[in-house]
């Protein structure tokens, strides 16, 4: 992943599949060369994006993880978080400070994007922020503490993390610690 | 039977912003689906960079919802609806294609826009196609879940009566048919939204993520108007600036240009002068015994550097005088055990010490002593003056005095059962067990820590005591507190304040030592001073083996004469200097000079924790010097840390990162940028610089930039005036950047622009360098190098420093980059815990203490109070090994009571002594304790810090 630019949608989406356990569910998607999160359609049917083609696939398959929400609200938290990630953190020069501070203030009293429970869309988010969360200082990552807190946590999982780096995260403040309780 | 069950239905709340169309969305939906949705208007401020998200349903505590379509997919399954993929796909076309198109065709130059045009016309073209044969997005008659999203999000634009809607007849004929139905015309009444580039705008203040993506959306399609572009990078970056700015930019440049305010070498001393402010400048003096750690080193004397340094760049008289404090017990104590002379031992450590500081690049101006004559002379001067206008008084204490040793034991040599605990080892000061404060001739069956002797017993002694309430009342001290401390730094003004508000009391200056400045009465003349008492005045000693004239600076009554004193320290010295030494010098009655900017540093932590002599962790002046990794980078990094409004932590992977980041990649890069375009483009020679409005805009960014510098340096906010130095550095980046000059030089018609372009650049390269030269002085004289200049030019605007045609030197990268792998291993060479050291250790092959400058457990810590640093030679906690040490030292021990008890030889007794000391020593390295010997957590003892 380069430092600049659009990561390749075709990789990330047959990777989160895979995590989500929905490998035998691959080939039900229309993943030739190019496709984005926006525009990919599954083979069968009308249905278009990522977003909503990753939650379909979910509930059919009847994983029984509740990792497309387990209440309505839930669920609703999912559909945004998942279409956010389309919208503002696949292009990786609009994942800027305004979009990172946002997302650090919906995580204040939430644990997972989703509220206390793994969803689908923490792993999505990972992956499209890892990049960004690697070129960070120290100093930056203490300017989201809840986003860091969060992605501190997500990247535990080393089935999802993959051949990805840890990135370090400072255990003690180093600099300013005022915005800790925004 | 059994209790009914309570359904509680919570009302479901739409929050926005009063004329937001957005909202549309959602209430059009609930009524469509019979779920109750209120709505709640609310007013948000203006001003912020951060908007809130508007319209929101806020469902509970974590569920907040500002994605409108997935508020549909709530209300749609809070009413037990269905989602088919048809209405997915519409609300993905409506979030990823309709919505954007619509947003950026409305805002301010939207319409203007071709692309945005086009791409609008496409949307809506599609979205037309869909309308089935009773006029409706829908598969019914009326319109339903489709028609509300699409409607929602078009209906600022189609309710504006816009030119383009006249393209699109059946879809306006469908927008006018659906806004008469029930639940449509409720939320028209319900919500009033506005329409138009007006509704647009509700949209924007709520939602800029919105305008972000829309714009980055069209960047890709490489059709936006420059105007778009730079209000977006101006929003991002946030230095716009005014036109007054610019003017006054341009009249800068084209003045005149002053020359090095830097003083030569001077033949003669530096002493004040009239008619101009002189400034003197002391760093807490380090204590001799210790090896400087890096807090000790930013606390102190880095932060004076620096302020001194850009005093000289500036021109200014400055004097920078520091040294080390040599009195006290654990010299004593540490000379006893190497069998050294206590001046020995001072002269050993003085000049490891300035090794350290020269290493460093501290330009002291004098580094010198507190064992001096003239030490003794004027403190033993300022006692007697305090004498004789009768602000000491003789007062008795209860002390603990040691018959075999023959003398009174402050805290630190005392040991006993705790009064409240009972716990066996309790200090002298505080008990460990319980952390109760004790005073030592509280505690029950006290022995001698350096005998070891239970004959300890209480008796008077007399001391002197300095009266610091009749000091406060008479020279009113308060007064003078109140208004010098305006100039201090808040932390420092308020500890000095909370000290006086508990009412100061009597101070005893007086200690049972024989390794201090004498006391000069008779009757006290086997005492000598006490530490704190003795120690300031070392400044004004230091200053006199300086110069003969040292009275100019300290006691000067002349009105002609300004002198601006700034003491740096970090924030545990501060109750000494801020009313001990002040007292001490106003009871003279002498013109003293007192001290106007006290300047002091919170502490520094080490990685995750605090420097601790159980685990052996910190990093000291001796390690740095081995890393390998140059002085300036270490300036850099501990000032880019230093713990200003509160505590910081040193960390190897930020120093890593920042040092890649920063250093590297923002100002090594551009300087070799800069002037690697100089040496190919133009023969390394300076060019001709013809100047744009745009370039005059960028100067002034840059003067912005230094203004906020030099305010900051003031006010010794080190820290952050380092980071404007780093905001100047990516200006210039950007300016490169946007510019282009590796592009412009291809083209013979572009080599006057490049020229202009690689002269500023070479400009800011100039003034960087003189920026950088209090902070990173190799650095500076590197880019003087490359630049082939000898001087720093202080000036508050960016200026054509080089003049045309100036030849510039060999360019050179001016850092390198730090890997990881470094990184880790210095980091498992001085942090760890003992089972890692004890691994080295089994390693490597033993050698008796590595230097003596390394092994500092006799030594006490001075950032953190309490702990003493643990040599990184290693520690090996072998049980059998402290087993066999202990029964050896309890036999020693033995030994030596014996040999007191027969009153033998005295040379005898203290050679056995001394065996026991070193034997008590190793213990204490081994089992990675403090030796009892020199016990640092005495609270008193630890008045030793500097």
């Amino acid at each position: 992943m380069g430092a600049t630019g659009k990561l390749d949608d075709v990789e990330i989406m047959k990777r989160l599949l895979k995590y989500f356990g929905l490998t035998d569910s691959l080939n039900l998607v229309n993943l030739s060369k190019g496709t984005t999160m926006k525009d990919v359609r599954l083979k069968a049917g009308d249905l278009q994006g990522f977003n909503y083609i990753l939650i379909e696939l979910v509930n059919t398959k009847g994983l029984g993880l509740n990792l497309s929400g387990r209440s309505a609200e839930q669920r609703a938290l999912v559909h945004q978080w998942l279409q956010y990630n389309i919208l503002h953190l696949t292009d990786k020069t609009s994942i800027t400070e305004y979009v990172l501070k946002e997302m650090d203030s919906y995580l204040v009293p939430c644990t997972f994007f989703a509220g206390h429970n793994l969803t689908l869309a923490d792993p999505v988010i990972y992956l499209s922020l890892y990049p960004v969360f690697m070129d960070m200082s120290f100093q930056e990552k203490e300017k989201y503490p809840n986003l860091s807190r969060w992605f501190r946590l997500i990247q535990e999982d080393s089935e999802l993390r993959g051949k990805n780096k840890k990135v370090p995260f400072a255990s003690v403040p180093l600099y300013n610690t005022t915005n800790l309780f925004h | 039977m059994g209790k009914p069950k309570v359904v509680i239905n919570r009302v479901l709340k739409l929050s926005n912003n009063v004329g937001n169309p957005a909202a549309l969305k959602p209430i059009v939906v609930s009524k469509l689906a019979s779920v109750e949705l209120q709505l709640e208007n609310v007013t948000i401020p203006l001003e912020g960079k951060q908007r809130p998200r508007l319209p929101i349903l806020v469902v509970d505590e974590v569920t907040r919802l500002f994605d409108t379509n997935a508020i549909v997919t709530y209300i749609l399954e809070t009413g037990k609806l269905q989602l088919d993929p048809k209405l997915l796909n519409l609300m993905n076309f409506d979030a990823h294609r309709l919505s954007p198109a619509i947003l950026a065709y409305l805002s301010e130059k939207g319409d203007a826009d071709f692309g945005v045009t086009k791409e609008l016309t496409s949307a809506l073209s599609e979205i037309e196609k869909k309308i089935n044969p009773y006029g409706f997005l829908s598969e019914e008659r009326v319109p339903k879940y489709e028609d509300a999203i699409i409607w929602s999000t078009v209906y600022p634009l189609l309710a504006s009566n816009d030119k383009l809607g006249s393209k699109f007849p059946k879809l306006m004929e469908w927008f006018t048919n659906t806004c008469r139905y029930t639940a449509f015309a409720e939320a028209l009444a319900t919500v009033k939204p506005l329409s138009g580039k007006e509704g647009a705008k509700t949209i924007f203040v709520c939602n800029p993520a919105a305008v972000i993506s829309t714009f980055c959306e069209r960047f890709a399609r490489a059709e936006v108007s420059s105007t778009v572009k730079t209000e977006i990078m101006e929003e991002q970056s946030g230095t716009v600036v005014s036109t007054e700015e610019v003017a006054a930019a341009r009249q800068a440049w084209k003045g005149l240009i002053p020359h090095s305010a830097v003083k030569g070498k001077r033949s003669g001393q530096i002493l004040p002068l009239t008619g101009q402010k002189n400034y003197l400048v002391t760093s807490a003096l380090p204590y001799v015994n210790n090896v400087p750690h890096l807090g000790n080193i930013i606390g102190c004397v880095l932060s004076a550097d620096v302020f001194a340094r850009y005093c000289r760049v500036r021109g200014r008289n400055i004097l920078y005088v520091c040294g080390t404090d040599e009195y006290g017990t654990a010299t004593e104590t540490k000379a006893l055990e190497e069998g050294l002379t206590p001046q020995q031992i001072c002269d050993k450590y003085h000049a490891l010490h300035s090794e350290i500081y020269k290493w460093f690049d501290i330009g002291f101006d004098y580094f010198g002593r507190t064992t001096t004559k003239e030490q003794t002379q004027i403190g033993q001067e300022i006692f007697m003056r305090l004498h004789q206008n009768e602000y000491l008084k003789e007062m008795t204490v209860l002390q603990l005095f040691c018959e075999p040793c023959k003398r009174f034991l402050s805290d630190r040599f005392v040991e006993g059962t705790c009064p409240s605990c009972g716990y066996e080892d309790a200090r002298g000061d505080q008990c460990d067990k319980c952390s109760r404060l004790t005073n030592s001739t509280d505690l029950k069956n006290p022995r001698c820590k350096v005998c070891g002797s239970g004959q300890v017993i209480t008796k008077n002694s007399e001391q002197v005591f300095l009266d610091l309430p009749a000091l406060e009342q008479k020279e009113r001290l308060a007064e003078w507190l109140e208004k010098a401390s305006e100039q201090w730094t808040p932390n420092a003004r308020h500890i000095a304040k909370s000290w006086m508000k508990e009412g100061l009391k009597e101070r005893c200056i007086t200690r049972d030592l024989k390794w201090g400045t004498p006391v000069p009465l008779e009757k006290f003349k086997d005492k000598v001073f006490y530490v704190w008492f003795d120690a300031p005045i070392g400044y004004i000693s230091m200053t006199a083996n300086y110069t003969s004239n040292w009275k100019q600076w300290w006691i000067n009554s002349s009105k002609d004469v300004e002198i601006e004193y700034y003491q740096f320290m970090a924030k545990d010295n501060v109750p000494f200097h801020s009313i001990l030494f002040p007292a001490s010098l106003k009871g003279t009655k002498e013109p003293w000079t007192l001290v106007r900017h006290l300047i002091a540093t919170e502490y520094l932590n080490y990685e995750d924790g605090k420097f601790s002599k159980s685990r052996g962790v910190g990093v000291f002046g001796t390690d740095v010097m081995e890393t390998g990794i140059p002085a300036d980078i270490w300036r850099f990094y501990l000032i880019y840390v230093r713990p200003e409004s509160q505590d910081s932590a040193f960390s190897w992977d930020d120093f890593m990162t920042k040092n890649n980041s920063e250093l590297l990649n923002n100002l090594g890069n551009f300087v070799n940028r800069s002037l690697t375009f100089l040496e190919k483009f133009f023969h390394s020679e300076v060019p001709t610089i013809v100047m744009s409005e745009d370039d005059y805009r960028v100067v002034a960014e840059v003067n912005r930039e230094i203004v906020e510098h030099v305010n900051l340096l003031e006010l010794c906010k080190l820290r952050d005036a380092l980071r404007q130095i780093l905001a100047i550095s990516k200006i210039g980046n950007v300016y490169f950047q946007s510019q282009k000059p590796w592009t412009l030089t291809k083209n013979a018609a572009d080599r006057q622009r490049c020229g202009t372009v690689c002269g500023v650049g070479a400009q800011i390269v100039f003034l960087l360098m003189t920026l950088l030269d209090p902070f990173m002085p190799g650095v500076a004289r590197a880019i003087r190098e490359q630049l082939n200049v000898s001087k720093p030019i202080f000036s508050l605007t960016l200026l054509p420093f080089l003049p045309p045609g100036h030849k510039i030197g060999k360019v050179s990268p001016l850092f390198q980059k730090l890997d990881s792998d470094l990184m880790e291993k210095l980091r498992k060479k001085y942090a760890g815990n003992q089972a890692e050291r004890k691994e080295k250790e089994a390693k490597k092959p033993k050698s008796p203490s590595k230097s003596s400058a390394s092994v500092s457990v006799a030594s006490v810590d001075t950032v953190n109070s309490n702990d003493a640093p643990n040599s990184t030679g290693g520690v090996a906690a072998d049980p059998a090994e402290v087993a066999k040490l202990e029964a050896d030292i309890a036999k020693q021990g033995t030994l030596v009571r014996d040999l007191k008890a027969k009153k033998a030889d005295k040379a005898e007794i203290d050679k056995e002594v001394q065996a026991l000391l070193k034997l008590k020593f190793q213990l204490g390295l081994l089992s990675g304790n403090e030796t009892p010997i020199t016990d640092s957590k005495s609270k008193k003892r630890s008045s030793k810090k500097k």
